[in-house]
């Protein structure tokens, strides 16, 4: 076996991309008992995660592709996100969309995998689709906590970090996924990794955000 | 179609990116100060409110501890002193002779004439019966009688009201309107003519009461009010909050006072 990763700044954001990974799986198995209603979706969304992401770097340290774990992935990732933000939202016509949404999601996922290009490839549609029915399920809950004024304060309410990480990683997320193919055929192996390391980035605001927010005490 | 150069690409991807993230973080520090803001604002607003509702709670008791205070005097000074002459007199029967007697039993009878009517003024005063019987037109109309009777100031009643209301909201009515009567006769100083005015549309019903007296300055009587009682106006806000009607009044410096009483959802009996 032979893992050949030099350590520039990419390398050791991807070490500590792991690292931050790997905590919040964890924060998620301790936690998962603990927390409310809601936040157990962010703990099994943490646990999800983790063996897919320590799978995805080990096949991409020993030069193989990773690709064709991101539909189970996507589709793992937008389902359970779906059921936190609908426990968090409370409401059925929220409900009824998301869960149409999500169907259609699916199945427009595995048809695209299934009969789209190679498993070489990346599949941005999906990526994009993810992301704008994420920012909108956001955008819901934050307007939800303008319309009630129920939260007192926003900084220690843990959906609001959850929310934020998401925010930030999608919308940075965005422009990477919609660029990813055309990145991979125009362009150098090194400006590839450095898109993906700003990704990676991405990916460690928004683990830190899950971490803070399982390990967050609730308002009373 | 070619690919740009990768720098400038590199520059055009990380710019973008930059100016989203940029984005998503400015979007979540304006909604937290934005939250805050408006979590401050609702806050005040309930204080103001509870604090409102506090002085309305105040304002009834206080008024209902004026009343029984009002009550307590009539009956020691009036209908108490009166039946306490009447026992002495009857007192003064058991030693004289028959032509004393038939006199004091006059007096007697015309003592006892007296309190029985301070009993019925009483009594009306604590619950007009005349409503309960008759309806809204006739209390007001009873009520305008007795004001014209033992006060200098004249009421002018005008009335148009063909569909009785139920009898908490002709009660409501007629207590609003007794204690604007009161007021108007208490401060409106120089007024000459009080016009009393119940009207019945299409869409409600209206109570007006207007004076020519002195007026007042609104503005003032508004940023003062907190500090300066007015339990007088205070219940009536209580009343024509328990109607869901609206309160309007208009006034100025010499141009006399108009109060009217809106009620725009009447439930008829």
């Amino acid at each position: 076996m032979h893992f050949d990763l030099p350590l520039t700044l990419a390398a050791l954001l991807s070490y500590l991309s792991i690292l931050v990974i790997a905590v919040a799986g964890v924060s998620g198995l301790i936690r998962l008992k603990q927390v409310s209603h809601s936040l157990r979706v962010v703990a099994m969304l943490t646990i999800f995660e983790l063996p897919l992401e320590l799978l995805g770097e080990f096949l991409m340290l020993t030069h193989r592709s990773n690709l064709f774990l991101m539909p189970i992935y996507t589709i793992g990732e937008l389902g359970l996100l779906a059921l936190l933000y609908h426990r968090t939202l409370e409401s059925s016509t929220f409900t009824r969309w998301i869960l149409g949404a999500v169907g259609l999601f699916t199945i427009y996922t595995i048809f695209d995998s299934v009969f789209g290009p190679g498993l070489h490839w990346f599949r941005p549609w999906q990526q994009i689709l993810q992301s704008l029915l994420i920012l909108t399920m956001v955008s819901l809950y934050f307007l939800k906590l303008l319309n009630e004024l129920r939260v007192n304060y926003l900084t220690r309410e843990p959906m609001f970090w959850v929310s934020t990480g998401l925010l930030i990683y999608f919308l940075g997320y965005l422009q990477i996924a919609l660029f990813s193919n055309y990145l991979l055929q125009h362009y150098s192996v090194q400006f590839n990794r450095n898109v993906w390391a700003v990704h990676t980035l991405l990916s460690i605001v928004l683990h830190s955000c899950y971490c803070l927010a399982l390990w967050m005490r609730p308002q009373r | 179609m070619d690919a740009p150069p990768e720098i400038s690409f590199a520059s055009l991807l990380f710019t973008a990116i930059g100016f989203m993230l940029l984005a998503g973080v400015a979007l979540v520090t304006f909604f937290t100060i934005y939250q805050r803001r408006l979590l401050q604002q609702q806050l005040q607003l309930h204080k103001a409110e509870a604090e409102y509702q506090q002085q309305l709670l105040a304002a009834v008791i206080e008024a209902q501890e004026r009343e029984r205070e009002r009550i307590g005097r009539d009956l020691h000074d009036g209908i108490g002193s009166t039946l306490a002459t009447a026992k002495l007199l009857v007192g003064r029967l058991e030693n004289t002779t028959s032509e004393e007697a038939t006199n004091l039993t006059i007096m007697v009878k015309e003592i006892l004439g007296n309190a029985v009517h301070d009993v019925r003024g009483l009594s009306h005063s604590l619950y007009p019966a005349v409503l309960d019987r008759f309806g809204l037109a006739e209390a007001l109309q009873h009520l305008a009688d007795v004001c014209n009777e033992t006060s200098t100031l004249d009421v002018e009643l005008s009335i148009d009201y063909q569909q009785p209301l139920v009898l908490p909201q002709e009660l409501a009515l007629y207590r609003i309107c007794q204690e604007l009567i009161h007021n108007a006769q208490k401060h409106a100083k120089g007024a000459s003519l009080l016009q009393v005015q119940l009207s019945q549309h299409p869409g409600g019903v209206w109570l007006t009461v207007a004076d020519d007296g002195c007026g007042f300055d609104t503005v003032a009587l508004a940023e003062a009010r907190p500090a300066s009682g007015g339990a007088g106006l205070r219940s009536i806000e209580v009343r024509v909050q328990m109607l869901r009607a609206r309160l309007s009044q208009q006034s100025a410096p010499g141009q006399g006072t108009r109060t009217r009483i809106e009620l725009d959802q009447p439930s008829f009996a």
